[in-house]
């Protein structure tokens, strides 16, 4: 089956009560759950807020990326689905765009994909 | 598990945190336990949930607190542990959320200002939650709760062995004030919050095993509490519709409960100060040994309405002597006590002034005190309760 990366980042969960980011914690379990119980689950990553950008050649790191950005990963799903149809409706299930996030999916080129 | 929320697990670790570094570093405590909980949302997902969430966050705030007095160059004591693992307490109190209670109640603080970092700090609500609870927008609540905390930061927070009288009469009040946005939930959604209800019960409960909490007025409190809240399950109908005491299905009330609270009362019953609470309860407990509504003992209502109205004098208070005045002696009588209040902005008023009416006949006059009553009530339950009682009347003056 081919197959499908969904990668999550910019949701700001700073400002929110215990209970919403309980409810926000419940949701991703939620899809975890889904995708494994579906069958779906190939792999689920969360990264860490801080690491290193590395640039220029010959490649010079520095400090990065910082939480303010709105462009930063938060991490990402990989899953099965039998189209991007399948996997789009898949993807609507993720709360990743609570709280201002935003998610892109995008086709591995694993099993037929360009 | 109970007790195993967020909700719960701030109010818990902020306090301990607290407790560990020093009441003058509230903020830091808060930020830590915000930053333990964005932790768990990064982490949790695809690592698992820890056995043991409590001490997973309480790990991870306490390392975040560390890190940020070493940033800023202050002294950390070396405290590698977790504050689970012991602390001083600064106050009075072993219990580190009594000790809370304690602080949020320091005298340089507004009522207001109590009310909200209790529900901030003790109940572990956000601000928009508690704004809705409160009346009032979240910037207005946000900037109460600054101000609040630039006060403690001021102040001289020692809570002396000898706790003033004062002090006591400002934590069972708040715990009072506590209960009361549990039973009739302001926001808009629920009229009731269970949870508030039995979280103000628990506090109280631990207040009074303490050394210096074992004292007549909080008993009475406790069992006021017990008593009020064990009618929670039956303020609300099937549809939703507020349903007034007369009402209720009192075979759902919480015959446990009841009993709870009437042993409590026997315990406050020790001492030579009657408190309000001791009043108050008097009333919550004739009204749960009555077999229904009309057969409740009005007479010692209303003596315990006029006690009230001089230890704990209000609008509210008069407002529901005339009530239990018009049950003893009928709404004629009702309505010449509610004659002399002025009561102009309060929807319970114009709702008690047009159950009596209705009573009498006067189904025109009831009618709009209904409407009266619904442009000011607050919630979504209280209006839909008004508005079917309004139209109830107007069909009859049709008639």
């Amino acid at each position: 089956m081919p197959e499908y990366v969904l990668l999550i980042g910019g949701g700001d969960f700073d400002g929110l009560s215990p209970a919403e980011m309980e409810a926000a914690h419940g949701k991703f379990m939620d899809f975890n759950k889904y995708l494994r119980e579906n069958g779906r689950y190939l792999e689920g990553v969360q990264l860490a807020p801080a690491g290193k950008y590395i640039t220029g050649n010959p490649p010079v790191s520095s400090d990065g990326p910082f939480a303010e950005s709105k462009e930063v990963v938060g991490g990402y799903f990989k899953y099965t689905a039998a189209n991007l149809d399948e996997a789009l409706e898949i993807a609507k299930r993720c709360p990743g765009t609570l709280y201002g996030g935003k998610m892109e999916l995008r086709p591995t080129t694993n099993h037929g994909g360009t | 598990m109970e007790g195993d929320t967020f909700r719960r697990h701030s109010a818990r670790l902020v306090s301990l945190l607290v407790r560990r570094l020093g009441p003058s570093h509230l903020e830091l405590a808060e930020d830590a336990v915000q930053a333990a909980f964005l932790a768990a949302l990064r982490v949790w997902p695809s690592r698992g949930e820890p056995e043991n969430r409590a001490g997973w966050l309480a790990t991870v705030a306490w390392r975040e607190a560390i890190d940020h007095l070493r940033r800023e160059g202050l002294y950390a004591p070396e405290a590698v542990e977790a504050p689970e693992c012991g602390g001083a307490p600064w106050g009075v109190f072993d219990d580190a959320e009594l000790e809370m209670l304690f602080l949020c109640c320091h005298p340089t603080l507004a009522a207001d200002e109590q009310i909200a970092l209790i529900l901030r700090e003790l109940c572990g609500l956000g601000t928009k939650e508690i704004a809705a609870s409160l009346l009032t927008t979240e910037s207005a609540l946000y900037q109460r709760l600054v101000r609040a905390k630039r006060r403690l930061k001021e102040a001289d927070l020692a809570l002396p062995v000898h706790i003033p009288e004062t002090r006591w009469e400002s934590v069972l009040l708040a715990l009072y004030l506590l209960f009361n946005e549990g039973y009739a939930s302001h926001g808009d959604g629920n009229l009731i919050s269970f949870e508030l209800c039995d979280e103000a019960i628990q506090l109280v409960d631990r207040l009074t095993k303490t050394e210096y909490g074992d004292r007549p007025d909080a008993h009475a409190l406790c069992g006021l509490m017990l008593l009020q809240s064990s009618r929670l399950a039956t303020r609300l109908d099937a549809n939703g519709l507020v349903c007034l005491l007369e009402d209720q299905d009192r075979s759902k009330w919480d015959r446990a409960r009841i009993s709870a609270g009437v042993r409590r009362l026997e315990r406050a019953c020790s001492g030579t100060r009657l408190s309000r609470y001791h009043v108050e309860a008097e009333i919550a407990l004739q009204h749960a040994v009555a077999p229904n509504f009309e057969a409740t003992n009005w007479t010692a209502v209303v003596v315990a309405y006029d006690d009230l109205v001089r230890m704990a004098p209000g609008p509210i208070v008069a407002l529901n002597r005339a009530i239990a005045i018009g049950m003893r002696s009928g709404p004629a009588a009702g309505l010449s006590e509610l004659a002399k209040l002025e009561l102009d902005s309060n929807h319970h008023f114009f709702a008690a002034r047009a159950t009596m009416l209705e009573k009498r006949g006067c189904f025109d006059e009831a009618a709009r005190d209904y409407r009266k009553a619904l442009e000011l009530a607050s919630t979504e339950a209280e209006r839909n309760w008004l508005r079917h009682k309004s139209d109830f009347c107007l069909r009859f003056c049709k008639e």
